[in-house]
């Protein structure tokens, strides 16, 4: 069975957390020893990131709504799906934390600003992932 | 006492019968012409939904399922059963 115009959307949200991992925590990964962050770091690798996130999300959806010409219904089973998932990934969300702490709390490298704003970034990106394959398995199977 | 003691009470367990919600959506729905898009339109849910629940995949809510009955003139008993 083909893929529908929601499946899609969410596939299109999984490729960017992919590819945001890939080409932007590298970056991230640089500066994890560095304890100070200085504002124009910051602003440089912040810009390439909206910059990426703004073309890909309106190429991506652009492309979609060209594919999918038909409106879509949100109805009680998208509410049940994203309840479900949201579920999850709150869950993984507090797992995460106690992970974060004890990371913190047990790796030298990781206590400073660097190495927290990398693991922070980590994590939600895998919750985030694994939150939208979920999502996407459900519309799936259910 | 002999006797009370001679009387066993056997418990046995089991379990419950594991009743499957299904249902006739798609023989009504065909009885009345309608495609899966058509009736989700008039109930107010996707295709994708429709095909959900008359694979058994999805259980429609109560709301949902006396609407759908209503649309194709059916009791609701008649259009989705325990099996």
């Amino acid at each position: 069975m083909p893929l529908s115009k929601k499946e899609t959307s969410i596939l299109i949200e999984v490729v960017f957390s992919i590819l945001f991992g890939f080409i932007f925590l590298p970056l991230f990964y640089e500066n994890q020893n560095n304890n100070l962050i200085s504002i124009n770091n910051l602003v440089r690798k912040i810009t390439p990131i909206i910059i990426f996130s703004v073309l890909y999300f309106s190429i991506a959806y652009a492309v979609l709504e060209l594919i999918f010409k038909t409106k879509t219904t949100v109805d009680e089973r998208d509410d049940m799906i994203n309840s479900k998932s949201y579920k999850l990934g709150y869950l993984l969300y507090e797992l995460s934390l106690f992970v974060f702490i004890g990371m913190l709390l047990t790796n030298s490298i990781l206590q400073n600003t660097g190495g927290i704003i990398f693991l922070i970034i980590s994590l939600l990106l895998f919750v985030s992932i694994v939150k939208s394959i979920y999502q996407l398995y459900l519309y799936r199977t259910s | 006492m002999c006797q009370l003691l001679s009387l066993s009470i056997s418990y046995t367990y089991t379990e419950p019968l594991k009743m499957v919600l299904k249902n006739n959506l798609k023989e009504f729905r065909h009885k009345k012409n309608l495609t899966q898009d058509d009736l989700g339109k008039s109930v107010g849910v996707s295709r994708q939904t429709i095909i959900s629940i008359e694979r058994y995949r999805y259980k429609p809510s109560l709301e949902l399922a006396m609407n759908m009955a209503k649309e194709l003139n059916v009791k609701i008993e008649k259009l989705f059963y325990f099996d």
